[in-house]
Formats: C-alpha cells, structure tokens, sequence
C-alpha cells in the first residue's frame, strides 16, 4: 500500500479512540465540578421537587456510570444528544452555528496568510535593514496584541462606517439552507445579499487576520534566516542566482515552509472550534459563543458534544496538515 | 528555423484573475449601491438569552418570556404602566364566593397565525399540556390547579385545589399564553422553534442567537405598526452599546441588568439616542441566616448590621447609581407596601448595638456566598465586608457555582447573601411570602420564623379578596419584619429604555417586577 495512504488509514483508525479519550474526559470533568444543571435551569427560585423532577426528566438522576454508558451508546450512533437549555438536538446547535466559524475562520486565516507571510519572507530576506525591523515590530506588537482589544478598537475606528456586528443587516433576512452566511445569503438575494455579509465580515477577518499574521511572519522569518544560513543557499548565491525569485522564493520559502504549515494547521483547528472573544466581541453565532453558553449554563450535552466534534475536527484537519506536508516535501515520507 | 510556441505562464493566469475577480467585485458592488434595501424593521439587542418559545417549557424567566409575551396571549394580561389586569383572550371573568373556581368569558372571532380557531378547546388543551409535561409553568400550576373544563364554545372554568383570590394575576404571564393544539400536535418536540399563538408577532425564524418576528395582520387589537421585528442576542455589553450608536439596533433590552453601567452611561447625551429610567418594583435584598446557633440569630447583631450599612453608597459606589433606596421589603410601587424599613445608616448606633450584644471584634466571622461570575453580588457583598470590618466582623467571601449556591441557600450553609425576588403578579403577598415558616427554604432563604408574621399573611390570604382589610394585616407585617430585620432590601432594580429616539410607544414606566417586551404599540418615526 502506497505509505502515505498507510499513514491516513492508521491515524483515521486511531480516531474512535480519541474521540472515546475526548467523551471521557469532559464527561468526567463535568461532573466533577459540583453543579446542577437543573437548578441552574430552573434558576434560584425553584423548588426541591421541581428540581428532583428536571433531574428525572433529563436523566440526570441515575447513577454515574449509568448515564456514561447510556450516552456512549448515543455517541457511537451518531447522536449527541439534546441541550439541556433548548431541548433541540446538539447537532442542530453544530449545523447552525459551525459553517460560520468556518467562514470566520477561513477569512481570517487567509488575511494572515496573505500578509504574513509575505512579511515574514521580506523580512528574512532583508535580514539587518530598515523592512526587517519594521516586520518584526509588526509581528512582535500584532502577535502580543489582545484580541478583544483590537476588535473594539476596531469596532470604534469604523463605527457607522462598516458594519461593526452581526453577520447581515436588518434586511438580509437570508434563510438558513446550508450554513454558510456567504452562500446563503447569494442564494436569497444574488450580489447584494453576499456583499452585506461580507461588509459584516470584514472587521472579524481583519482582526483575526492581523493578529495571526504577526505570528506567522515572525514564524517564518525564524526559519528563514536559519535556511537561508545553510551551504547550499550560499552556493546558490555564488552560482549567481537571482535573489528574489531563485534565492528566497524557489529556495529559502519553499524549504521554509513546512513548519509553517503545520502551525497553519494548528491555528485553523484552533479557530474552528470557535474564535470565542472574536465571536463575542463582533456578535458572531459561531461555535466558539454558543459553547461558552453552554459552558456557562452548565448544558452538559452541549459542551460535550461540542468538545467531541472540535476534537474530530482537531484531527481531521492534522491529519490533511500532514498529508499537505507530505506532497509539498518530497523527503518526508511515511512507514 | 521552427518557431518556439509561447506558453500562457503562470503570472499571466494570476493577473487575468485578479482582474476578473477586481471586475466581478466592481460589477458586484454596482448593482449593491442600486438595491433598493427593504423598508426599516425594528432591531433589538437582547441582553439575555433566549431558551425555547414553548411556553410549557419555560423554566425562568430569561429572553423567552419577552418574545413569548408577543407572540401569545394569556386570557388576562397585566398592564405594564398601571399594574391592573386588562381582558386579553378573555372578556370578562367572575370567581365563587371562596376562590377556588374561577369562569371566564373568551372573545370571539380570534384565530391563531395558523388560522385555527381560538376557543375553550385551546385554553383546556394549553393548561393541561402545562400540567401532562410537568415542565416550566407546571411547578407554579401544579399545586393549584385540580382540572380545566370547557362549558361552551367561549367559556372555560378552572377549578382550584384551594383558594386563592388572585388566581387571574398568577395566570396572566405569558408562560400561560395560549398555544394552538394543531400546532403542538403537529410540530411536537419543535413546537418550541415553531410556535403558533394568537400575539400580535409569529416568528418567521428562531435560533438561539437571531430570532425574527412579523406583523400579524389579523391581531384582535388590529395590526401592530411594526411589520418585522429582528432580535439579535448579545454577551457583549459594549458591543450592543456600539451598536446603537451605529444604528444597526434601535433598543437595547436588558431587564436583567446586564450591561455594563460605563456602557450605559456612554449612551446619555448621545444624539440620536434616548436613555428612560424607572423605579421598578424588583428588590434586591441582604439575607442573613436567622437559624438557631448561628451569628444571625441573635436580633441585635442583625440590627447592628442593618445600622452599620450605607445602602446609598452601594448604589452609587457600586451600582454605577443605577438604583434606588427601598423603605420596605415590599417594593414602593405595589399597593399595600408601607414604610417600615427604618434603618439609615448610623456607625455609632452600630457599634453600641455591638457592644450591647457582647460581642469583641474579630470575634465574629460571617460566610457571605455569591455564585462565582456574578459580579455584581460580588462586588455588593465587598462592599459590605469592608463597612462590617469597621464593627469587628469578619466577612468570608465564598465564591461558589450557581447550583451549589442555591444548594447551600437551601441547607443554610451562608450567614449572609445578596438575591432578588421579583413575584409574577403585583401583590404584597409576593413578598411577604419570603417570610412565612412554611415557605423554609425557599423562598424563606433566611430562615425567618415567626409565628405572628405567619398568623398576620395567613389572616390577609383569608380576607375574602377584601383588598383593603389585606392591606392592614400586610402592613402590620411588613413593620415586624422591617424591624426584626432578616433581610435588608439593599436596593431597588430600575428599569431602562435604552434606545433610538427613532423609536416611540414602548410601554412607560414598565412596572412589572422582571419587565416583559410588549412591541405591540410601538412604533418607528
């Protein structure tokens, strides 16, 4: 078998046993903080018998282990269960609010893409001048930077010029058919729809993006001044390449990049199990605020289903890093 | 010599589509700065969280009851400025001579969104589903309600298990709102996300961070002046805040004091926008465990405390001056509250109250709980703990989960603690309740016993609806317990308006206890 697919088949194989890992330990997590997610629905007001009676209803009254077996059987079925807040299956709370961490998290990824890098290459590639510093003060300050902060002075700067929460305006009532906001909405209403949703994503991806574009140029600027240090780039130097193109893009970027990637990889996973402050601050009804309620409102079903589907998505997106990696070096190979 | 093909390279495939993508983005942007954008809606940035729109299974009372109240109606609803009950889907309503069955008259020709009729039907089939599931309004009903029985078409009875002369209030929350039984049959579990009433709203789209509302044309009151109604759930207080600034919501409602008072206050003074405030009739109180063997059991400690706490620096040191000063345990705005809290702050009194009850500094150390994230409690009980230092008394604060807070409320486990009360219907016995024996430990969370408090509430309940006469055993009560002092009524809750002054006819003053949205007579200039 060709190793690289070897290499996909035996982590996809290993991916049952995270997830079991991943169910285990929030479950237990859950309940060892002393809450009762019945009170906290009921609120303070309520009575023991209510109490006693909510428990029952959402079957939080059998033992331990009953209800860990009972919901690992749901789990490996497919079925995560049902909020305790809303009543609605999580999966409804995962296809609702999870293509719009992707498209948070895309947008903004591909912002810190676009401009880190080439900050980072330029900066390793003036090594000592003026652009050099300058890339590593923006990539020292925006990496720092908090993102709350950041948002809202954005937010301030671009007040009733831009859209500064939400995903749509009043008007762009766009059904809900796959999603993903910028589908949907083009869907509804063509041109005009789509551009709204990306006026109201703009400062989101912004944020995001300067943020995780200061890590990543001073990422690859690190490596880059190493490569760019190793014999074969001074030979190449001597042979009389030409520095940007033969030098820094065909050479140094290119053997520099394979570390990036994979903190790429990390981020994206990251931001797609939900950009919370990003989400908070823009009024985004991504995964990462729907989460943080049901952290808050003790909705055990909701964090553990939400926590077992972001650590699918943890894996499955290493797994494509790799896999990415792989193609892209040719001396990285699989046994 | 043969000639060399040239190739299209690589740049020139970028450059044909960047300039593609530049003009489909000119083009796109054209045609966006001609759309003809809908006529305004009304925005609103709910301050808290919206559960489910299934009134039978509303446990308490977030987001869902201000949606609910505009897309049900209950047979008799409250006036939010006035506090009388006003007909709704009934007309008229009469009781017995003991209050335990009460008939009411249905209006006519009401249908709901689905264009099912509204009748006797519908309202046995609302209250016995609330009783059958036993969730939400079920743990209030419960105990009261024996059975629901239609008489005709327009007429139902309820039959009490025992008497109570203000059922119509207690029924007049929109976690009794009528529900249409073929939208429940036909939607089940999902009725919550697709709720049918007859409200003057139905919702077009539910989730749990946007929920949309449309006129209904055929509103027995007449249509509401407001056609599309769009809610947008926020946990951000500064960013709702911007965001009424930027005109991209017209109302920020927060009946639970969420935002943040600087956010607040950066919205007075803003052109364009409307700060209203109000005294609203919602306590919140310092309760001290009276519980035998227990510091607080002892009257003078507590009088000492009462003396030794400065309720108006509270509110303006740590409320942001969001809040006013009761002289009761039963709000100012409900008839039969007297003055009877009249404990103003005096560190002297405090001390020589100390002193007479024996007691040497440090002596005393006192365990104030707050669920862990409340800031405000936290903040509260602080304040309090540096002003009792100054008598000698420790104060341990004990941050804890909400569920184990209520727990130790229950079992006694705190000697001091910051809750409000806000009962569902305007009566003293709302409040007065908190402080009968029977009501151990909830909602009697200090654990108050006295025997002629419990004679005087129970002699008002007696009263054969005889307001008047109920009003003096509730006064005689209120001075007991004003003096006796178990809990302080640190500060009374005020409501706001946060709005465009775009924005006209909301309800005002809005005098129910937890605030309920009523979009029915606003409307956008």
């Amino acid at each position: 078998m060709n190793p690289l697919l070897k290499y996909i088949v035996k982590r996809l194989a290993l991916l049952p046993f995270q997830i079991w890992l991943i169910f285990s330990i929030v479950f237990l997590l859950m309940r060892a903080i002393p809450v009762n997610p019945a009170r906290a629905i009921l609120g303070e007001g309520a009575s023991e018998e209510a109490v006693l009676a909510y428990e029952k209803f959402l079957g939080l009254d059998k033992p331990i282990y009953v209800q860990y077996i009972q919901q690992l059987n749901m789990l490996i079925h497919g079925n995560l269960g049902v909020s305790y807040q809303t009543l609605l299956p999580v999966w409804h709370s995962i296809a609702n609010h999870f293509p719009i961490t992707v498209e948070v998290a895309l947008g903004g990824m591909a912002i810190a893409l676009l401009i880190g890098w080439p900050l980072g290459a330029i900066a390793a590639a003036k090594k000592g001048t003026l652009l050099d510093h300058i890339g590593r003060i923006y990539g020292g300050l925006l990496a720092s930077m908090p993102v709350f902060w950041l948002g809202l002075m954005f937010q301030l700067a671009f007040l009733g010029k831009l859209p500064i929460q939400g995903i749509a305006s009043a008007w762009n009532v766009f059904p809900h058919v796959t999603g993903f906001a910028l589908i949907d909405s083009f869907l509804w209403g063509g041109l005009p729809s789509l551009i709204d949703v990306l006026e109201h994503y703009f400062l989101p991806w912004l944020t995001l993006g300067l943020i995780y574009s200061g890590i990543h140029s001073r990422f690859l600027r690190a490596n880059m001044e190493r490569t760019l240090n190793e014999e074969y780039i001074k030979y190449a130097k001597v042979r009389g390449l030409d520095w940007w193109k033969g030098i820094i893009f065909n050479h140094a970027f290119k053997n520099s990049i394979i570390p990036v990637v994979a903190l790429v990889a990390l981020h994206l996973a990251t931001l797609l199990g939900g950009a919370l402050i990003t989400e908070t601050v823009f009024n985004i009804p991504g995964m990462g605020l729907r989460l943080f309620i049901g952290i808050y409102s003790d909705d055990y079903p909701i964090v553990q289903g939400f926590m077992v589907f972001i650590g699918i998505i943890i894996v499955l997106t290493a797994t494509i890093a790799d896999i990415i990696i792989a193609i892209v070096d040719p001396r990285v190979r699989y046994t | 010599m043969a000639k060399r093909r040239r190739s299209i390279g690589k740049g020139t495939i970028a450059t044909i589509v960047v300039i593609i993508i530049l003009l489909a983005g000119i083009a796109g942007y054209y045609e966006y700065s001609q759309f003809t954008k809908p006529p305004p809606t009304l925005t609103i940035g709910f301050m808290v969280g919206v559960t489910t729109l299934d009134p039978a299974k509303v446990y308490i009372q977030n987001g869902a009851y201000d949606v609910m109240n505009n897309i049900f109606d209950p047979l008799v609803r409250l006036n939010p400025q006035t506090l009388q009950l006003e007909p709704s889907l009934a007309i008229n309503w009469t009781a017995n001579a003991n209050f335990t069955v009460w008939t009411f008259w249905l209006r006519k020709n009401v249908k709901f969104t689905d264009g099912t009729p509204f009748n006797a039907s519908a309202v046995k089939f609302t209250f016995d589903r609330i009783l059958q599931m036993g969730t939400g309004p079920a743990f209030e009903l419960s105990p009261i309600l024996n059975s629901v029985n239609v008489i005709n078409n327009y007429e139902v009875q309820f039959v009490l298990k025992k008497s109570i002369p203000f059922f119509e209030y207690m029924i007049s929350g929109p976690e009794f709102g009528i529900v249409s039984p073929t939208a429940v049959l036909k939607e089940g579990n999902n009725f919550g996300t697709e709720p049918v009433g007859t409200g003057p709203f139905y919702v077009v789209k539910y989730t749990t961070s946007q929920i949309i509302l449309k006129a209904n044309p055929d509103y027995f009151l007449g249509p509401p002046k407001i056609k599309t109604v769009i809610i947008n759930v926020y946990q951000s207080s500064s960013t709702a805040a911007l965001a009424l600034k930027s005109g991209e919501i017209q109302l920020i409602w927060d009946p639970l004091q969420a935002m943040n008072p600087t956010d607040i206050k950066s919205l007075e003074n803003v052109s364009g926008i409307v700060v209203k405030t109000w005294e609203k009739p919602y306590l919140s109180y310092l309760g001290m465990y009276t519980g035998p063997n227990r510091p607080l059991s002892n009257p003078l400690l507590r009088e000492a405390i009462a003396y030794a706490i400065n309720r108006s620096a509270i509110i303006d040191k740590v409320l942001g001056g969001f809040g006013y000063v009761p002289n009761s345990v039963v709000p100012p705005q409900i008839t039969g509250s007297v003055q009877s809290y009249n404990y103003t702050y005096n560190m002297t009194k405090a001390e020589q109250l100390i002193k007479e009850a024996g007691i040497k500094p440090g002596q005393v150390t006192l365990i104030a709980g707050y669920p862990s994230g409340n800031e405000v409690r936290q903040a509260v009980l602080t304040y309090i703990a540096s002003q009792l230092s100054q008598l000698g008394i420790n104060v341990q604060l004990t941050p804890v989960t909400t569920a184990a807070w209520i727990q130790g409320l229950n079992n006694g486990a705190f000697d001091l603690f910051v809750i409000a009360l806000a009962p569902d219907y305007p009566n003293p016995y709302g409040w007065l309740q908190m402080f009968t024996s029977q009501a151990i430990p909830n909602p009697n969370r200090w654990h108050y016993v006295n025997p002629q408090v419990d004679s005087l509430i129970s002699s008002a309940l007696s009263s054969g609806g005889n307001t008047q006469l109920a009003n003096v055993y509730y006064a005689q009560a209120q001075k007991i317990i004003g003096q006796q002092v178990p809990a302080i009524p640190l500060w009374g809750m005020e409501g706001y308006y946060l709005m465009s002054s775009k924005l006209h006819g909301l309800p005002y003053p809005d005098l129910l206890p937890t605030m309920c949205l009523w979009l029915y007579p606003a409307y956008l200039s």
